[in-house]
């Protein structure tokens, strides 16, 4: 129950804040923008010239460019989670609430995963407003709603982490985008020509567990890899506290 | 306190190595559920049936620049094939540091896959499941098949290097594709081989002996498989071959007077650009370009079944007159269209006492196998039809992929409009609203 507690917290100090708003407006402007473009290329030319649908091209490619998008702005939205905190003197008392560490982090992750599907309710407006014109494939826009729903909570899991190693938010959120990319494009390193273990790199890419699930494809295997990611941060993040609890 | 510390790094590192362990557990037992409709990732029964008749290793060489996106799609696209049959190996191949390979594989643009099986290649354009499945029902015929080009009557040759008319290009495409190729010159060897597969003619520009059209005959009445082509630059001789198939050439050049339209630049050019149902050109979308022909018309004889392969227009006609003077109309001379430029005869017959299919392709020309003309758009890719078509190497199975549900999207112009404001304009400004409502309200405390 504690850690409701905390998520509503976490969750109402989000939507209290203007960036979350300005975030959300941002991302709207332009995957909308992504979407319109492809999806008046798609009426002028059905199927793609290879049996494709709407759900495979227009959505796909919306799923496609939130990726990046995501990318960027998790960090903002999870830099003040523990480094806010612990600048304005809070996060002690935090710390010494009759609360577990792990109640702590959990229910902070929770709060940040309330904007997560904020987000993904607003986006998935797009592929809904297209149910009346067409037989859209409804499970293939749940496959990839459902990657970047694993996707953004693996982000944000370790911008939480980062966010509990510094006490200045601004740089918890170049240090999250840092590793965030990082991570991602060691996918980039695993198809280069002559890399070994390429298998293992491309493996650990965050990206490449989310593309099988953007063309429908439920992996338990990339499933697991997006609970295992987001479980390590917090883990890690927990770890992190008790260090300083003492 | 110290062994506090202690405790904390072991218990940090157990937890890692558990996070590693579930990791590789969870790759190791995994399932996956196509939740498309249609089951659109998972490869249809035909294209399972067609792995589980193959034995052997089949080699894959995906030729994309290192580092290239596409290697991912690529290796998504035969991670299907690989769950049904494990030995499948996907190679990738950085076309700019390895051209000895582009040039072995005759790779024109990267992008392009080759696959191997039991030393026989294919190269396909792209990764979808017809095209993969199709090269695979190709590399899975074995046994020898001869295409066999007659010679010594002026005939397109298929070893020069140095004529552009020549077809040496189209030979070595059929070569890659598993088919063995050979000329045969009847002044020197008065006889068809017995193993041939395909009998070419490939427009002889001098008439052949009373003894050689013989053979030709005897071969098309034994149930032989050919391919007629003929210019229409030469009288087309074998006119006993072409009585017992009931076509008669026309003589002369059809004309397309909308060729600015098409754009092929001349109007004795002819641009395929959809075709007749058939067998040869099912599935197949690409423009053939034909530089110079003339047209057939066929009658009903000896059982044959005339299916039209290549078709020309109303506006079309077949010029009989002289083209070279540089301005030509349609006169009571000519021959109005449509025209008939490509087709295929089929006839069941009974050789050695069993059942078979006996086909024989026609075409009015023969400039587009040429090394000159081959490259152009569907070309090549038209010609290697017809051969494989003819040697009996067309698909079997016919592989019907499920199609997405949503390719059509019926949308209205205001429906349209409406998406547009909503999504790009009305929707980030309410958020945006309620952002700015937020700050004042901030500001004001």
């Amino acid at each position: 129950m504690n850690i409701l507690i905390i998520a509503r917290a976490e969750l109402r100090r989000i939507f209290l804040s203007p960036l979350a708003w300005a975030v959300l407006a941002v991302v709207q402007v332009l995957l909308g923008f992504v979407f319109v473009n492809v999806l008046f290329d798609f009426i002028n030319q059905p199927g793609f010239g290879g049996g494709f649908g709407a759900s495979d091209v227009v959505v796909g490619q919306v799923f496609g460019f939130a990726t990046i998008l995501v990318l960027l702005i998790m960090p903002l939205m999870t830099m003040r989670l523990f480094a806010e905190e612990r600048k304005s003197g809070t996060l002690n008392l935090l710390l010494s609430a009759p609360v577990s560490l792990t109640e702590i982090v959990l229910g902070k992750f929770l709060g940040v995963v309330g904007f997560i599907v904020v987000m993904l309710a607003v986006t998935a407006l797009m592929p809904l407003a297209l149910l009346p014109t067409t037989d859209l494939d409804v499970g293939r826009v749940a496959a990839g709603l459902l990657g970047l729903l694993l996707l953004m909570s693996a982000f944000a899991a370790a911008g939480l982490f980062v966010s509990s190693l510094t006490r200045e938010p601004t740089i918890a959120a170049v240090a999250s985008f840092g590793l965030l990319l990082a991570i991602w494009l060691v996918n980039m390193v695993g198809y280069q020509d002559g890399v070994p273990f390429a298998e293992l790199i491309r493996y650990l890419s965050l990206i490449e567990h989310y593309e099988s699930l953007r063309r429908g494809v439920f992996d338990t295997a990339d499933i697991a890899y997006y609970g295992l990611f987001t479980a390590l941060f917090l883990g890690l993040t927990v770890q992190r506290l008790d260090l300083e609890r003492q | 306190m110290k062994s506090q510390t202690l405790q904390k790094w072991i218990s940090l590192l157990l937890f890692i190595a558990l996070i590693v362990i579930l990791g590789v557990l969870s790759t190791r037992f995994s399932a996956a559920l196509d939740w498309t409709a249609g089951g659109r990732n998972t490869l249809t029964e035909a294209s399972q049936a067609q792995l589980a008749s193959m034995d052997g290793p089949i080699i894959v060489r995906a030729f994309v620049y290192s580092g290239d996106p596409r290697r991912r799609d690529i290796e998504l696209d035969f991670a299907r094939y690989q769950r049904a049959k494990a030995d499948i190996e996907v190679r990738f191949i950085d076309p700019s540091t390895q051209p000895q390979q582009v040039r072995e594989f005759d790779i024109r643009e990267p992008g392009q896959i080759v696959l191997e099986y039991d030393g026989r290649r294919e190269t396909i354009p792209g990764t979808t499941e017809p095209m993969v499945t199709t090269a695979l029902q190709r590399l899975a015929v074995s046994g020898e098949q001869w295409v066999v080009f007659l010679a010594g009557h002026g005939e397109r040759s298929i070893s020069r290097e140095d004529d552009s008319r020549a077809l040496t290009g189209y030979a070595n495409a059929l070569r890659e594709r598993g088919l063995k190729v050979q000329s045969v010159n009847l002044t020197e060897t008065p006889a068809i081989p017995d193993n041939t597969s395909v009998l070419v003619l490939a427009s002889p520009e001098r008439a052949y002996l009373p003894g050689e059209i013989e053979l030709v005959r005897d071969y098309v009445a034994r149930g032989g498989n050919l391919l007629w082509l003929a210019d229409p630059d030469h009288p087309v001789g074998l006119a006993e071959v072409a009585g017992e198939l009931g076509v008669t050439w026309l003589d002369g050049y059809a004309i397309f007077p909308d060729y600015q339209v098409i754009g092929t630049g001349h109007p004795g050019f002819f641009a395929a650009t959809q075709y007749p149902a058939n067998a040869v050109t099912q599935g197949f979308d690409q423009i053939t370009l034909f530089p110079l022909v003339r047209a057939m018309a066929v009658d009903k004889v000896n059982d044959w079944t005339m299916q039209p392969m290549l078709v020309a227009g109303e506006s079309a006609w077949l010029e009989t007159g002289d083209i070279s003077g540089g301005t030509v109309a349609l006169d009571d001379d000519d021959i109005p269209g449509p025209l008939l430029i490509g087709a295929t005869l089929t006839r069941d017959l009974e050789v050695d006492g069993e059942n078979r299919t006996q086909r024989v392709a026609l075409v009015g020309d023969a400039d587009f196998l040429s090394d000159l003309h081959l490259a152009e758009v569907g070309n090549e890719a038209f010609g290697l039809n017809l051969a494989q078509w003819l040697a009996l190497r067309d698909a079997q199975l016919n592989i019907r992929v499920p199609e997405a549900p949503d390719t059509d999207i019926v949308i209205s112009p205001l429906g349209g409009k409406a998406i547009v404001a909503v999504f790009v304009i009305v929707l980030p400004l309410l958020l945006l609203l309620v952002g700015v409502g937020r700050w004042f309200v901030r500001r004001r405390r």
